[in-house]
């Protein structure tokens, strides 16, 4: 574990030293560079996992076997069919997603489509979780339902009106007011401590890994 | 480039007091040129429509322009100056069709150097900051031993596991979605650690389905030292830790699925997320399994509240792992961070004290010294 957590120690330090030292910022972008180089090679660990689970889940018939048949068939029709430009109007030398493709078909008829149905489903969720988080069971829970009452309805025309009659000595308690520094005071105030808070927890994480206290890239381990 | 011929007789007045010089703090290839508006560009005469920089290499050579920016502008930064050649600039206002230029000034040339002097407070804040953690992660190691509150959040954990074991169902961990540059990615991993540790002793079945290839070999490797280090090596199992997809919605479909046909008892959600985290927390919550969720990703935390039983927010998810693993370093890197949360908050008691009284009492000495704390915390955004 020496040479890694030496690598480690090194790169960082040199990172850190970059930030204050002009003519060493040029690196920053180097070890960037090496980073995005060693995660495309990696993308062949991905393949790999992905074929294997989905064959040995298959072989021993675990349940929902069917859809890992679904999943592979999935995978290797794309994969060739992108990799070898299957039906591509240019041929082997053109591109793969050129206009009437098969490959560009894929994904405009089959990824596109379920992708947008899976991101659809997020307004359902939100719903439920919306209604989940605003029963009122406790202060906290009816404090989160009366001020998010108020943001929405501040942020619609029919919010103005509903205080438009109050007196301009009071105009700090009309809605759309109550709803700027509902957002500009309290949820300002708690937005900034958890930065802080990530902020000192991003510099303990880094130091402990700088130091080789915490090792998780390596698979943890003392 | 285009080169620009200065357009004939203009009633046009051009930019005054044009000055070039070195861009300090730099590596080098930036020149900031400066100008006092033309007379043309004011509130009562608004003739001037921008400004357009011009810039040649050699003393009488031809302009070629640089940039142009719009009227009212007294500043540009040529970031295409290369360092150690001498240039000359003009500034040419510009209203319609006409155009008026400034006289040539310079040479001038970009040179690096060897301290960026903007980032003083930084190396300030950043010396202060990790010498009070690498302080109490020593102190820590000397063998004193730190009080720290509970976390509801990690306690929860555990008994999740205890449950898992009695139940014989299995525990999901999802590592959220950023690749290993993403220190939460990093964090989540040092939580794995943990409970691989504690559901490898207790012969539970840990599934951990992956976003990214590089934290799958990361987690893999993880989860095989804590079988190893819990004796249970054999019953390591290499397709507990599998690769699903790197699109968003293709993982929240093959997890999603995953959960519903094998009913986990346990989700444990740590490390970056999107929307991502709201889709699987709001299965998990379907299939009625226990849910932590840490994360910093501060536009996520108020969906995971509601959908999961314990969020560790922010800092807490970056303690987890200490939490759990109860290490004496770890815990005083964590005394480490609530110096630095001290510092905040004196900060930001005196920053409001110097702040009122600078409004109230009529002395320069409290706006000196609002200033001056302000410029400690200042992180700009130039560079």
């Amino acid at each position: 574990m020496a040479v890694p957590r030496m690598i480690t120690f090194t790169v960082a330090t040199v990172l850190i030293v970059a930030m204050f030292v002009p003519p060493l910022e040029p690196i920053r972008e180097e070890f960037s560079n090496f980073f995005n180089i060693i995660a495309a090679f990696a993308f062949v660990l991905g393949a790999a996992s992905l074929l294997g689970v989905h064959w040995r889940r298959i072989r021993r018939r675990v349940r929902g076997w069917g859809y890992s048949i679904v999943c592979m068939a999935s995978f290797l029709i794309t994969l060739i069919v992108g990799l070898l430009k299957l039906g591509s109007p240019g041929g082997i030398g053109g591109s793969a997603i050129a206009e009437g493709s098969p490959f560009a078909w894929i994904f405009d008829y089959v990824f596109t489509p379920i992708d947008a149905t899976l991101f659809s489903l997020l307004a359902f969720y939100v719903a439920s979780a919306a209604f989940r988080a605003f029963r009122v069971r406790n202060a906290e829970a009816t404090i989160m339902l009366v001020t998010a009452f108020l943001l929405l309805l501040g942020r619609t025309f029919l919010g103005n009106l509903v205080t438009a009659w109050l007196p301009p000595e009071m105009e700090p308690f009309e809605l759309p007011n109550l709803v700027q520094w509902i957002m500009y005071v309290p949820m300002t105030a708690g937005s900034r401590a958890i930065m802080i808070g990530v902020a000192l927890g991003t510099i303990a994480t880094s130091l402990k890994i700088i130091l080789g206290i915490d090792r998780p890239y390596l698979g943890g381990g003392k | 480039m285009a080169a620009v011929a200065e357009s004939g007789a203009s009633s046009l007045a051009p930019p005054q007091e044009v000055r070039v010089y070195d861009h300090p703090n730099d590596n080098g290839g930036a020149i900031i040129v400066t100008w006092q508006k033309s007379p043309d560009d004011t509130a009562e005469h608004g003739l001037v429509t921008g400004y357009t920089i011009l810039r040649t290499s050699r003393s009488g050579g031809q302009f070629e322009v640089v940039g142009r920016v719009g009227a009212g502008t007294i500043q540009f930064v040529d970031t295409t100056a290369e360092a150690g050649i001498f240039f000359y600039y003009k500034v040419e206002a510009e209203a319609g069709e006409q155009t008026r230029a400034s006289p040539p000034v310079g040479p001038v040339s970009s040179t690096f150097q060897w301290i960026n002097w903007n980032r003083w407070n930084r190396l300030l804040l950043g010396l202060l900051l990790g010498g009070a953690v690498v302080a109490f992660i020593h102190i820590g190691q000397r063998g004193y031993k730190f009080r720290i509150r509970k976390l509801p959040g990690i306690e929860a954990m555990e008994k999740a596991i205890d449950q898992a074991a009695e139940s014989g169902q299995p525990i999901f961990f999802i590592p959220g979605s950023e690749d290993l540059s993403d220190l939460q990615t990093i964090a989540g991993l040092s939580v794995l650690e943990q409970v691989s540790r504690r559901t490898a002793r207790r012969e539970v079945d840990l599934r951990a389905p992956q976003f990214h290839s590089l934290v799958m070999a990361a987690s893999d490797d993880t989860l095989y030292h804590a079988y190893h280090e819990a004796g249970r090596s054999s019953a390591y199992n290499r397709d507990d830790v599998f690769y699903v997809s790197d699109e968003q919605f293709g993982y929240v479909a093959g997890v999603g699925g995953l959960m519903c046909r094998e009913q986990p008892a346990a989700c444990f959600y740590f490390g970056s997320f999107r929307a991502e985290g709201l889709a699987l927390a709001e299965v998990g919550q379907t299939i009625g399994a226990l849910q932590v969720a840490g994360t910093a990703e501060r536009a996520q935390i108020p969906f995971l509240v509601t959908a999961c039983d314990h969020v560790l927010i922010g800092e807490e998810m970056y303690a987890a792992a200490a939490y759990l693993s109860d290490d004496p370093a770890e815990v005083g890197a964590l005394k480490g961070q609530d110096f630095g949360k001290l510092l905040a908050v004196g900060a930001i008691g005196v920053g409001c004290l110097l702040a009122t009284l600078a409004h109230l009492v009529d002395s320069e000495v409290f706006v000196m010294l609002r200033d001056g704390l302000l410029s400690i915390f200042e992180t700009g955004t130039g560079r």
